[in-house]
């Protein structure tokens, strides 16, 4: 253990020894008294003799004298080190900011700052290691920060060009807290140690522990990016909305081209493009000063290469790009728009006594559904000799009585099957239940429900009430009973691979279930066995969105591929670009794709950019962490001579 | 000046009482005082046989008629005793003027006493090293009252000599008490005083007033200590502190108990008066419980 001051100015507070014995030379001032006699007075002197209260003057002076060097000690921050912490080398750690933005060169070319970062890091360590002994460790800050090197000195230097020549810029943000926080590491270590940060990040004061290095080169850098673009259909015709960042000082006149791919108005897709000339200008005092434009653009428009009169209802895919910008960032200069084809689900309906209610429930909810999904509902008209269809439906709905062909071909298998009100013949699907005798309740009677189920999410079972209902007699585990009526299960599901099943063993007509419990319930019909596959058709790196699966599996290509059978399952975006998604339903032939667009950050297409954090690392600060401080000890001891001080001024107080 | 306690009150009070002295005195006729020799007084005190030279008018005829035989009849005798009060008037008794007045208004009470009981009484005032006998041979209270206005004039100055006690002429032997009031706060040999009075078969009463502060000092810090009757000399310099204090109440015990052994040793009484006792209890309390008043 190393005894160490850490301010050693302190000590200055001792030179008051000095003034305590000027004070105790000074001739004291004697009050005259006058009194009888001195008689007493003299037996008192004789007998305080005998006692040597000299003693007493010379033991306060120590006293007080101990005290103010007690007390200058403890101003000069007394710290307790382990020998091990004291490193006498230098210690250098390294932080690189490896975000998108480190992405950025010179306009029209050149070096981008992540390199310049680098090479500045690797001739700061060869100085380093040049004039004295020393260690360094790097740190590369992207979303997940990580040592490159940790702790390499002059002798393993080879190592820190290896690491620095592989090391590599993200596409994503960087954490620089928790890079930091891997540097305090080090500081707790080493409270010497010194931390270079090279970001293109402008940071506030971050104590005197952290250097930072700015690479960022606002003479020379400016960057225009796509941000995001929406649309909307606007009287029968898509409305686009591109939403442009300008940052830095740039005066440019550019098209921005738009390829419209697949574009269909139900009479056959095609191709076109349409070319928007802008201009992007942006005059900055400041370097982080921003400019973002939103360009709106109507499909048709003439004015840029549209064909007028000509309108389309969906359309594959939109690559919108602004070309030979020769600007910092290009990753944000070409931009995909996914989402011209929402899903469709189809609906078979079979009932020998048609009722209202379904095809009403799958029409609001497909109202409600409006910007997700298109639902297609077909009642089959068995009087009119159309015959249901066991296959390329998502939802199968035999209402009463079974139809003869399903009975012959057996229940369909690429969709979600919903019995309602099945009579005898459904016992022939064997699918596990057969049909028992009618129980008619002397009143509606309210259903409940023992544990939660997906299918019963927002619905309160208590305001569903029953009248009659069949008793159906179930095999072991085949169904799954998910609501009561009195004893009686009322509500079966089944969902497995190849069966997804929804037996409902009572009419509609016989019962309360309709209005808000009954859209719920064809709404957790959807959400149960055929959620979205994702929420949004375009993503921030680094983002994670709830990957459902509709099927039995779904295929990831693009950046990566691969194929995923657990879901949900949450999926992490880590590079720019289109992902697809295959969505493989099993039995069914056709597949659904889903295509997203994932983009950089609008952070990171910020050149300039000041940061408000506030974390500071001090090396002052950080003294308490690693050395055990004696101030509290000191002043304990101080305090003791005080009193013991005190009790020997106050046997002579009078 | 001190302030004394004289008023009509107080002396009204006194004259209930009276001094009580020891019998063995001889004094002066005419007093009130019975000693053990026989006299002329009217009380009977006891027969004895006629021998040779006895006044014949003194035998009780009576006595001679039923046993045939000469008796003297006696009597007792009342004399008038000397109340001489020797007043320490040396500055030192002017430190604390509640001390002076104490002092002075004890020297009248017991003064009072003594005409009231037809006794004569003397002032004498020690100071600047002679003894002063301002107002002479005082009896009758008139006399006293008077004597006693110009006593609270006194000024108390220079040092006080008790030797010069023993150079006063007229002190007769056996002929009355003598009282000294003092603080005794001195290095001046006043035993010597004790001893020739005690010598002259005195009754001798000493008295001491001391005030608040000299029994229980309260003050501390640096001070200069200056003796009042002798400065040059007796000055000290001191830090009081509190071991110091208590070290004086231990040495102030001690002396009030030497003196009390000396006086005993003489056959004197010592009586020790602190100035925040009021005067009445004083009187009415200490000097009665030493038997010096009844």
């Amino acid at each position: 253990m190393v005894l160490r001051w850490l301010l050693p100015f302190g000590f200055l507070g001792a030179l008051g020894v000095i003034a305590l014995l000027v004070f105790y030379l000074i001739k004291p001032q004697y009050k005259e008294l006058k009194v009888s006699g001195t008689l007493l007075w003299q037996r008192v002197m004789a007998r305080q003799k005998r006692q040597i209260p000299v003693l007493s003057n010379i033991l306060l002076f120590i006293l007080q004298s101990a005290l103010i060097i007690l007390m200058a000690v403890a101003l000069a921050e007394p710290t307790l080190f382990s020998k091990n912490v004291l490193l006498e080398d230098a210690e250098y750690v390294v932080v690189i900011d490896a975000s998108a933005g480190m992405r950025a060169h010179a306009a029209g070319g050149g070096r981008t700052r992540f390199e310049r970062a680098v090479q500045a890091a690797e001739d700061n360590i060869n100085e380093l290691f040049e004039g004295e002994e020393g260690s360094v460790s790097i740190i590369l800050a992207d979303d997940s920060p990580y040592y490159l090197v940790n702790g390499v000195d002059k002798n393993r230097r080879n190592e820190i060009a290896d690491a620095l020549a592989a090391a590599k810029c993200s596409s994503g943000a960087a954490d620089i807290e928790k890079a930091l926080e891997l540097a305090r590491g080090q500081l707790d270590a080493n409270p010497y140690a010194k931390i270079f940060l090279y970001t293109d990040t402008e940071f506030g004061d971050m104590g005197t522990a952290i250097t930072v290095m700015n690479v960022a080169d606002s003479d020379k850098e400016w960057n225009v990016a796509i941000l995001g673009c929406d649309f909307v259909i606007r009287d029968n015709e898509y409305v686009f909305d591109i939403h442009v960042g300008i940052y830095g000082n740039v005066a440019v006149k550019q098209n921005v081209k738009m390829s419209i791919y697949g574009a269909d108005n139900g009479k056959g897709a095609k191709n076109y493009e349409l070319s928007i000339p802008v201009s992007f200008e942006s005059y900055a005092d400041s370097p982080e000063y921003e400019t973002v434009k939103d360009i709106s653009v109507c499909a048709s428009d003439p004015m840029c290469g549209g064909e007028k009169d000509w309108f389309f209802d969906t359309f594959d895919e939109i690559r919108i790009e602004i070309p030979d910008l020769n600007d910092s960032v290009s990753d944000d200069d070409v931009y995909y728009v996914y989402g011209g084809k929402r899903d469709v689900v189809k609906v078979e309906y079979w009932s020998d006594e048609p009722n209202t209610f379904w095809q009403l429930g799958f029409t609001s909810l497909a109202n409600n559904l409006d910007k997700k999904r298109i639902i297609s509902f077909r009642e089959i008209y068995h009087d009119a000799g159309e015959s249901a269809e066991s296959e390329n439906y998502d939802f199968y709905i035999f209402e009463h009585s079974i139809p003869p062909e399903i009975l012959s071909s057996g229940l369909p298998k690429d969709g979600v099957v919903v019995l309602a009100d099945p009579d005898m013949t459904a016992s022939q699907l064997g699918v596990g239940f057969t049909v028992g005798k009618k129980v008619t309740m002397p009143r509606p009677t309210e259903c409940t429900a023992p544990a939660p189920h997906s299918l019963l999410r927002y619905i309160d079972p208590y305001v569903v009430r029953i009248t009659e209902y069949s008793l159906l007699d179930v095999a072991d585990g085949s169904l799954l009973p998910v609501m009561y009526c009195g004893v009686d299960p009322v509500m079966y599901v089944k969902n497995t691979d190849d069966v997804k099943l929804v037996v409902l063993p009572f009419s509609i007509n016989m019962a309360d279930f309709y209005g808000r419990e009954f859209m719920i319930f064809l709404y957790n019909c959807l959400e149960t066995f055929m959620p979205v596959t994702l929420d949004s058709y375009d993503y921030t790196i680094g983002d994670s969105a709830q990957l459902n699966c509709k099927g039995v599996s779904v295929d990831v290509s693009g950046k990566e591929n691969l194929t995923l059978r657990e879901f949900p399952t949450e999926y992490v975006f880590n590079e720019t670009g289109t992902y697809t998604f295959t969505t493989h339903f099993g039995l069914r032939k056709d597949d659904e794709v889903r295509k997203v667009y994932v983009h950089l950050s609008p952070e990171e297409s910020k050149l300039f950019e000041q940061s408000d954090f506030r974390t500071t690392l001090d090396n002052s600060e950080l003294t308490g962490e690693f050395g055990t401080d004696l101030f509290v000890w000191f002043a304990a001891v101080a305090l003791i001579l005080l009193m013991a001080e005190w009790y020997i001024q106050f046997k002579n107080m009078v | 000046m001190a302030s004394t306690y004289f008023d009509d009150k107080f002396f009204g009070r006194l004259e209930n009482l009276s001094l009580y002295l020891q019998s063995t005195l001889s004094g002066y006729y005419g007093g009130k005082h019975l000693i053990k020799k026989y006299g002329q007084a009217m009380d009977f005190a006891d027969f004895r046989r006629y021998e040779l030279g006895d006044d014949i008018r003194s035998i009780d005829w009576n006595l001679f008629a039923r046993f045939d035989k000469y008796f003297l009849k006696l009597f007792n005798d009342e004399r008038q005793m000397h109340i001489r009060i020797f007043i320490d008037c040396s500055a030192s008794m002017d430190v604390y003027p509640q001390k002076a007045g104490y002092a002075l208004s004890l020297a009248a009470a017991l003064g009072f006493l003594a005409v009231c009981g037809n006794d004569k009484v003397s002032f004498h005032l020690l100071k600047n090293g002679e003894i002063y006998d301002p107002f002479g041979l005082i009896v009758g209270k008139n006399t006293f009252l008077r004597a006693v206005r110009d006593l609270g004039k006194v000024a108390f100055d220079g040092e006080a000599d008790f030797a010069a006690i023993s150079h006063i002429e007229s002190v007769s032997s056996g002929d009355g008490l003598s009282i000294i009031i003092s603080d005794f706060m001195t290095e001046n040999d006043w035993h010597k005083a004790v001893d020739y009075l005690v010598w002259k078969k005195q009754q001798v009463l000493v008295m001491q007033v001391l005030a608040a502060e000299e029994i229980e000092p309260t003050f501390g810090g640096r001070f200069d200590l200056v003796d009042v009757e002798a400065a040059d000399k007796r000055n000290l310099r001191l830090k009081i502190v509190r071991s110091m204090l208590d070290d004086y109440d231990d040495v102030f015990r001690e002396w009030l108990d030497e003196i009390s052994k000396f006086c005993l040793s003489r056959g004197a009484t010592f009586v020790s008066a602190d100035t925040r006792t009021p005067l009445e209890i004083t009187v009415f309390r200490d000097l009665f419980s030493c038997d010096i008043i009844r």
